[in-house]
């Protein structure tokens, strides 16, 4: 099998992974150990390995993250800075950004016998994983630090941030599953079910609110607006009832982003940075953004039956 | 119609209501959806491990910290502190509306990678926020208010990438929302579509916008109390 575009930024993952096992065990935490260790082993040979064992790792380390946590990571050094000033730090965390799109956009380019070799999502991620290590690397230099001080203090933070950065993974094989189940299909059924075909209002209402409801159980609009596109919007508004499909169907996908707001599925975009952020409740980011994805969601309905009605 | 699987989606929010332990919650609702589904074990842990193999990208956070825990270390926090002290009147409306107009334009742009929550928010935008609202009611954060503040500043950046990267011609779902109907015989040039984007990205930068500046008046008020 040939080697995974993104290999070496897993393997550079997994480094971290491994050394957060290693503390673990030498404080005598085995569990700890086994679980970051597990992760680290997936996340390295994850492409040779039959499907079914890696989802039999990660049921394992779904137990291991469920037995009782052992002590946290001490810190290793606190920093004092040589002569005592604070260096001009916004300098290098504002490289962080900048640096990502710019390689983004290189790595972009790069190209193979005609063809690109990244598609855009993994020249991004290629942007963002050679910015952090270059400016990691570089602030080292710059502010005379050895490279194992970031490394270090980055392990410490996973050990802060525990089991939880694994959790959008986890959330992401489960709609895997709900869509293999056919959970999908369902919704998109049931709302076709309940909803009168003359009554053009209430479509548009089924179709928006149908793609929030969707999305929040698949935690990705994209795996909603084909089912509910092709189910409601374009038999039933375009072809019945003759919309403009264009604003129909864009207006529509943005009521999915709605819904993607509201539901813990979306896991990177809702849960990640509240446990990035260290916010106690996991829920804090979903409950600041849902107001605004509800009073958007009824405006996108209105939206859609204005611009999309044919005069 | 099959209606078992939907006991999965039961478990999952069952779970996730009564704070049982999440990852275990996830794997069980995976498990119970998918056997009510009809899928056999081998099937099921086949699926939850391709979906890992796939989906392991989403760990890139990990990556990040070293370089964030270094700057962190080092006393970045202080320094965006330091800034927001320096400017006259500093408001957290005034750190998160900018904001969020700013990352919707870039996202508009195709620009998406240029700020995040691992790029932008931890770093930058969640230390000038908690300084600003402590420069408003003139004391430290109760950590209520720093929970708050915080989760504001990652749900506004959600919000200004999800309603500006629609916009953009090349961005996957006007790629996807074209390919759809072209199935059925609709073609559509994709600019037709991203057009669209934009009343819905303007009613998101004013609700938005609004919403913040009420919580930023109530950090106003808390400072005025005696």
């Amino acid at each position: 099998m040939s080697l995974h575009p993104l290999w070496l930024i897993y393997l550079m993952i997994a480094l971290i992974l491994a050394r957060l096992a290693w503390r673990k065990a030498a404080l005598k935490d085995h569990a700890g150990a086994a679980f970051w260790g597990l992760l680290a082993l997936m996340f390295t040979l994850a492409d040779w390995l039959p499907p079914v064992l890696v989802g039999g790792g990660l049921l394992a380390a779904g137990l291991l993250s469920a037995l009782p946590a052992g002590k946290p990571l001490t810190i290793l050094r606190n920093v004092t800075l040589h002569d005592g000033t604070t260096p001009p730090l916004l300098r290098p965390a504002i490289l962080i950004p900048l640096l990502t799109v710019a390689l983004m956009l290189i790595a972009k380019q790069i190209e193979w016998q005609g063809k690109p070799v990244l598609s855009a999502t993994q020249a991004t991620l290629w942007g963002l994983a050679l910015s952090v290590v270059s400016v990691w690397l570089i602030s080292s230099k710059v502010y005379r630090q050895s490279p194992r001080l970031g490394f270090e203090s980055g392990v410490e933070v996973l050990d802060r941030l525990s089991w939880a950065v694994v959790l959008p993974l986890a959330l992401a094989t489960l709609g895997a599953v709900f869509a293999k189940a056919g959970l999908g299909t369902l919704v998109s059924q049931l709302v076709v079910s309940v909803v009168p075909a003359d009554s053009t209002f209430l479509l548009v209402l089924a179709y928006a609110l149908g793609m929030a409801l969707f999305t929040m159980i698949m935690g990705n609009a994209f795996a909603a607006f084909p089912v509910m596109t092709l189910g409601i919007a374009v038999p039933l508004l375009v072809q019945a009832h003759g919309f403009n499909a264009a604003p129909l169907a864009a207006i529509g996908m943005l009521s999915g982003y709605c819904g993607t707001l509201m539901t813990p599925m979306a896991a990177n975009f809702n849960l990640v940075p509240a446990i990035l952020l260290e916010i106690p409740d996991r829920h804090a980011v979903i409950k600041a953004q849902a107001p605004t994805g509800a009073v958007l969601l009824i405006v996108n309905c209105f939206l859609i039956y204005f611009l999309a009605k044919p005069t | 119609m099959n209606f078992w699987p939907a006991l999965g989606l039961l478990v999952l929010i069952a779970g996730l209501a009564l704070r049982l332990q999440p990852m275990l919650t996830v794997l069980a609702a995976g498990l119970v959806s998918g056997l009510a589904g009809g899928m056999s074990i081998v099937e099921i842990l086949e699926t939850l491990g391709a979906a890992f193999t796939e989906n392991r990208f989403l760990a890139i956070l990990i990556l990040t910290l070293p370089a964030i825990a270094l700057l962190e270390r080092l006393g970045l926090r202080q320094e965006a502190e330091r800034l927001i002290r320096s400017l006259k009147r500093p408001s957290f409306a005034r750190v998160l509306i900018p904001y969020l107009a700013v990352r919707q334009i870039f996202a508009m742009l195709g620009l998406t990678s240029i700020a995040g929550h691992p790029q932008t928010v931890r770093p930058i935008l969640a230390p000038m926020a908690e300084a600003a609202v402590a420069a408003q009611t003139g004391k430290p954060l109760t950590a209520e208010t720093e929970a708050k503040v915080r989760a504001h500043c990652a749900g506004t950046d959600n919000i200004g990438l999800f309603f500006g990267e629609d916009v953009f011609v090349a961005f996957g779902a006007v790629l996807l929302i074209q390919s759809t109907l072209a199935q059925q015989g609709i073609d559509l040039a994709p600019f037709a579509i991203a057009i669209y984007g934009l009343p819905t990205a303007f009613a998101a930068f004013a609700i938005q916008s609004t919403r913040l500046w009420f919580w930023s008046r109530r950090f106003d008020r808390i400072g005025a109390q005696p």
